[in-house]
């Protein structure tokens, strides 16, 4: 298919809404800088922010351009079984809210970083924070690319000019806002995004027949037939049932991990802001998704009623198309904003993520004496370092770096969210198990999948790439060595671990809000072992063969 | 039931709900597929999919602020700390999170 058609016949149109939007984000960024007083200002908004405002803005920061453009296209490749792994990424928020985000809200850190530093010592802190800006800078990466082809493919623009441009213009606004500024953008570009995805679908659903077009997320269900006689497989399973317990060890237990997720809720003005964030978040991202799938499903059965099957670079632009052929222009227009929307509110998030483990979290450790003002002007360096770097390195990436980002939250399941959810629920996890596991649980993850060493590698095909059959070896082994590596150190290391024991105590009851300390709480050993036990048959059945 | 060990049950018992929610083709390979079995026009295992995975996912939520926030209440009231467990006395943990600074670098 000629790559002219997916473009806007307009580009003006398309040009004129971004520029529009840009400006608005601007506009938003410099009234917030002049909140920007101190470095809790810059990368947790002072902790001002309300649960409604959060919510849009996390949303926001986990919609990315895949949203749009990648996931309407493998729903097109995998029918239902794609369905089943994005929904769960619901879980998110939810779970890491759940299982560490009021403590650490509770103990006043700006990121995932700083727990495991206070937790386990700066050497963990060192490990975390290398896997941490890894997993963020494959993830920017990927959405500064996406960015850059969407003004390459949809209005026609040169690639290279475009990174550059739309990468320095991110950066600046970002910048110039912080924390405060990108959470506010990030709650616009999250209504951007909902209307983009949402009012025209139910116009293209109206054009194909629907009947419950006017709530798109549920309402093509009159259209089953048709598709089940254009493609009777579309609702089955397809896959075994290893492929789903590999969507909650892979990616479950990854996604609740990610720090910028995590930093998110850490700017709610208060703990139970933070867990009213969770509701609101479902709600916003329910509804996202639920439209994703509704034009997944548009774009299989418009495709099927032509008689066409798309390659899978045409499959991106799925959701252009169908607002091309059944939308008005300026309607193609808005949803190229909705898209970039997406992309830079996930950056956002991303950056001011990595600026500040390098500009609190590393520089802290290395000058701990720093004064804040101080501190706050390595922030700004360190928000515009990363964005240029970023930028660097995305003009000629790394072929590792460009793996699919669902590789990198098998990533974060093995290396990162043991030494976190672990170290928040139990007093008896120390720094040498969490820094063993981690460092283990993550080099076997690399060292298994196909992208380093492919001879090495276990499965093949999508489940190699995707990271699913290297986590469900690698997630268990990263809690189980997590686990007995700390109690073997507790058992060898004997009297002299008593001081360090009762320091843990002291931190990790207070962080769940005890106002006394008993010394006794979290200090079990029986349920870390029942873990270990539950990990076994999952590792056992991953080291089958695929 | 001690507040500590509802706290256990609380986030374990939400950690399933939150599973079942967004997990739910181990539901479908347990029970089964059927395409003739509609919900609004949907094969079932399809619209529990969308459905559940968003709007029980979201009723999950609710459900847990409203515990969560109550059993919050019952651990920094410290009544039962007071009297159950007898420990040390420390000052409330706040965003300022003072007293976390003083253990700031060390390995524990």
């Amino acid at each position: 298919m000629n790559e002219i058609v997916w473009q806007l016949p307009n580009v003006w149109i398309g040009i004129g809404i971004i520029v529009a939007v840009f400006c608005l984000y601007y506009g938003v960024a410099f009234y917030s800088r002049s909140g920007t007083h101190t470095t809790a200002d810059l990368y947790v908004a002072g902790r001002s922010i309300g649960p409604v405002v959060n919510s849009l803005a996390a949303a926001a920061t986990w919609m990315s351009v895949a949203t749009f453009l990648g996931v309407v296209a493998l729903i097109q490749q995998l029918h239902l079984p794609f369905v089943y792994m994005w929904i769960q990424l619901i879980l998110s928020v939810p779970l890491l809210v759940l299982l560490y985000g009021a403590m650490f809200w509770r103990m006043g850190v700006f990121t995932s970083v700083s727990f495991v530093r206070i937790r386990y010592g700066q050497h963990a802190a060192y490990l975390a924070a290398a896997w941490m800006m890894l997993i963020m800078l494959m993830y920017m990466i990927g959405q500064f690319v996406g960015i850059a082809k969407v003004f390459e493919v949809l209005l026609g623009l040169p690639y290279m000019p475009s990174l550059i441009v739309s990468a320095l213009v991110i950066t600046g606004y970002i910048t110039i806002g912080g924390m405060k500024g990108a959470t506010y953008n990030d709650a616009i570009q999250m209504v951007i995004m909902m209307i983009a995805l949402v009012v025209p679908l139910a116009a293209i659903l109206q054009h194909l027949g629907a009947t419950g077009y006017w709530f798109p997320p549920l309402g093509y269900g009159n259209m089953t037939d048709i598709m089940l006689s254009k493609i009777p497989a579309f609702f089955d399973l397809k896959f075994d049932p290893r492929f789903y317990l590999a969507l909650f060890v892979a990616l479950t237990l990854g996604i609740l991990g990610l720090p910028q997720l995590a930093q998110r809720v850490l700017t709610s003005s208060s703990i139970k802001a933070a867990r009213r964030v969770v509701p609101w978040f479902c709600l916003w991202v329910g509804l996202a998704f639920s439209a994703t799938y509704a034009m997944g499903f548009a774009g299989v059965f418009h495709f099927a009623s032509l008689g066409q099957v798309l390659p899978p670079e045409a499959a991106d632009k799925t959701t252009l198309l169908l607002n091309l052929a059944y939308n008005p222009q300026w309607v193609s227009g808005f949803v190229i904003a909705g898209v970039l929307a997406a992309g830079v509110s996930t950056i956002a998030g991303l950056m001011i993520g990595v600026a500040t483990i390098v500009g609190h979290d590393i520089i802290g450790m290395l000058k701990p004496d720093l004064s804040d003002q101080k501190r706050l002007r390595w922030g700004y360096v360190g928000l515009a370092g990363t964005g240029i770097v970023s930028l660097l390195i995305s003009l000629d990436p790394p072929a590792f770096l460009i793996v699919s980002i669902f590789w990198a939250f098998g990533m974060c399941a093995s290396a990162v969210t043991p030494m976190i959810v672990l170290g928040a629920w139990s007093t008896r996890i120390n720094r040498v198990g969490a820094i063993s596991g981690s460092i283990i649980a993550g080099l076997f993850y690399i060292a298994l999948s196909p992208y380093v060493f492919p001879d090495f590698s276990i499965g093949s095909g999508l489940i190699a790439k995707l990271g699913f059959a290297a986590a469900l070896i690698t997630v268990p082994m990263g809690f189980i060595l997590t686990v007995s590596i700390s109690l073997a150190y507790e058992k060898l290391a004997g009297s002299a671990y008593q001081k360090v024991l009762t320091e843990t105590h002291d931190l990790v009851e207070k962080m769940h809000g005890w106002p006394k300390v008993s010394g006794t709480r979290y200090a079990g050993t029986q349920w870390l072992w029942i873990l270990c036990v539950l990990w076994v048959p999952v590792l056992i059945w991953g080291l089958q063969p695929w | 039931m001690s507040t500590y060990k509802k706290e256990a049950v609380l986030t374990i018992g939400f950690f399933v709900l939150y599973l079942l929610m967004a997990h739910t083709a181990p539901w479908a390979i347990i029970l089964g597929i059927d395409n003739s079995v509609r919900v609004l026009g949907y094969p079932l295992h399809y619209f529990v999919a969308i459905a559940v995975g968003w709007f029980g996912v979201l009723g999950v939520s609710i459900a847990w602020n409203h515990l969560a926030d109550k059993l919050d209440d019952e651990i920094t009231s410290g009544a039962e700390a007071l009297d159950e467990e007898g420990g040390i006395t420390t000052p409330p943990a706040g965003p300022g999170a003072s007293e976390f600074e003083q253990l700031k670098g060390k390995s524990l």
